[in-house]
C-alpha cells in the first residue's frame, strides 16, 4: 500500500474508522486500539485506583470493542460509546472487589486474633511531600460523586475539551461546564484542610 | 455580582474563557473580597495539581496481550459455530441416537405385527371350515328355505320363469 494512502487512512475520524472495521478492515481496528489505549486507561485508573486492573479492564473493553462492531450504530458517537463500555466494564470490577471485601471481612471477623495496626506516621514518614498531596487529592476525587468525578477525570486530569467531554458523557457542553465547576468547588470543601 | 454568579464564572475566568469586560468586573469582585479571592487561588492551585497527577500508561506488551486474547477467543468462536443443521456435537449426536432409537422401536413394532398376523389368519379359518360343515351337515340336508343353500342354477331357472311370465302379461296386455 502506498505511503500516503496508508497517511490518509490513519487521518480517519473514529466513526469512518469503525466503519471500516465493521467493514472487515482489522487495521482499522488497531488504530482504534492505539487511538483510545492511554486515554481509557487513565479513565479507568482513577476508579480502580490500580495500574494492573485499569489495563485489564483496557483490554476486556477493547475485546468487546471487537466482539461487539456490529452493535455500534453512528447515530452516537463513537468516544460515547467506547467510554461507556469502559465505565461500565470498571463499575463491574468494582462491585466484584466489593463483594470480595465483604467475604474476606466476614472471614476476619471470625477469627479471635487480634493484629497489630501499623501506625500511619510510619507510612507518611517514608513519603514526599508530593506524594502526600498526590494521595490527599485522589482521595478528595474519590469523595465526589459519580457525574462530578467523571468530569474532574475527563477535564483536569487528562485535560479533554469541552466539546468532546460532551460527547463522550453524552450531555450538552453546558451542562459539562456547569458540572466541571461545581465539581471544582467541591473539591475545594474536600482539600481545605490541605490549603490551610 | 452576588455569589453564584462568581461561582459560576470561575471557570471561565480561570481558563481564559471571558471577555475582557468580563475578566475587568470580576476582578474589580475579587479585589473587595478576599475570601473569594482566596477561593479562585485554591481552584487555581487544584487545577494545577490535578493536572500534575501522573499519567498512567498502558504497558508496551499491551496490544500483543490483546492479540492473544483475541486469538483465543476467536477460536473459542470457531469452536462454538461447528454445529451440525444448528445442533451443536453434543445435541446431534443426542438427537441422532434417539432418532435412530425411534426408527428400531417403530421397526420392531411392524415386525412384531407380522409375527402376529399368520395366527390371526389361521385363527379366522376354524370358523371359515366350521361355516362350510355346518353348510354340509346332515342338519340341513332338505332344507329348502335358505336361498343361499339352494343351488345358483334353480334361481336361475326361476328368473327365467318370471322373466317369460313378464313376457306373456304384456303380450295379453297388447292382445
Amino acid at each position: 500500500m502506498p505511503l500516503d494512502k496508508k497517511r490518509k487512512k490513519y487521518s480517519y475520524t473514529d466513526e469512518k474508522l469503525m466503519s471500516l472495521f465493521q467493514g472487515g478492515d482489522e487495521n482499522a481496528y488497531i488504530v482504534l486500539v492505539n487511538r483510545y489505549k492511554d486515554k481509557l486507561i487513565n479513565f479507568i485508573y482513577h476508579y480502580l485506583k490500580d495500574p494492573e486492573s485499569a489495563e485489564d479492564v483496557v483490554q476486556e473493553t477493547m475485546i468487546k470493542l471487537y466482539q461487539k462492531k456490529h452493535y455500534y450504530k453512528e447515530i452516537a458517537k463513537f468516544s460515547t460509546w467506547l467510554y461507556t463500555i469502559a465505565k461500565n466494564l470498571a463499575n463491574t470490577e468494582l462491585r466484584k472487589r466489593k463483594n470480595r471485601k465483604t467475604t474476606l471481612l466476614s472471614h476476619f471477623s471470625n477469627d479471635d486474633n487480634t493484629y497489630e495496626i501499623p501506625s500511619d506516621d510510619l507510612e507518611i514518614g517514608q513519603h514526599v511531600q508530593t506524594d502526600i498531596v498526590t494521595e490527599i487529592i485522589k482521595k478528595a476525587i474519590n469523595k465526589l460523586s459519580e457525574k462530578f468525578k467523571t468530569v474532574i477525570i475527563l477535564r483536569d486530569i487528562q485535560e479533554i475539551p469541552y466539546e468532546e467531554i460532551s460527547e463522550i458523557i453524552g450531555v450538552p457542553i453546558g451542562t459539562v461546564k456547569s458540572r466541571i465547576n461545581r465539581a471544582r468547588l467541591q473539591l475545594q470543601v474536600e482539600l481545605k484542610h490541605l490549603r490551610e | 455580582m452576588n455569589r453564584y454568579e462568581f461561582e459560576d464564572l470561575i471557570s471561565d475566568y480561570l481558563e481564559g474563557k471571558m471577555t475582557f469586560k468580563k475578566i475587568k468586573e470580576f476582578e474589580s469582585f475579587l479585589k473587595n473580597n478576599e475570601e473569594y479571592r482566596i477561593l479562585v487561588n485554591n481552584v487555581r492551585n487544584s487545577i494545577s495539581d490535578l493536572n500534575g497527577l501522573d499519567k498512567v500508561a498502558v504497558s508496551n506488551r499491551f496490544n500483543e496481550k490483546l492479540l492473544s486474547k483475541l486469538k483465543n477467543e476467536k477460536s473459542i468462536n470457531i469452536n462454538d459455530d461447528k454445529n451440525f443443521f444448528g445442533f451443536s456435537p453434543r445435541d446431534a449426536a443426542m438427537f441422532s441416537t434417539l432418532c435412530l432409537f425411534v426408527i428400531f422401536l417403530s421397526y420392531s413394532l411392524i415386525d412384531f405385527e407380522n409375527d402376529f398376523s399368520p395366527s390371526l389368519s389361521e385363527s379366522t379359518r376354524p370358523i371359515d371350515e366350521n361355516h362350510q360343515n355346518f353348510k354340509s351337515s346332515k342338519f340341513r340336508k332338505g332344507d329348502n328355505n335358505f336361498a343361499s343353500d339352494s343351488p345358483l342354477d334353480s334361481l336361475k331357472k326361476s328368473d327365467k320363469k318370471y322373466k317369460e311370465n313378464k313376457n306373456n302379461k304384456i303380450k295379453f296386455v297388447n292382445n
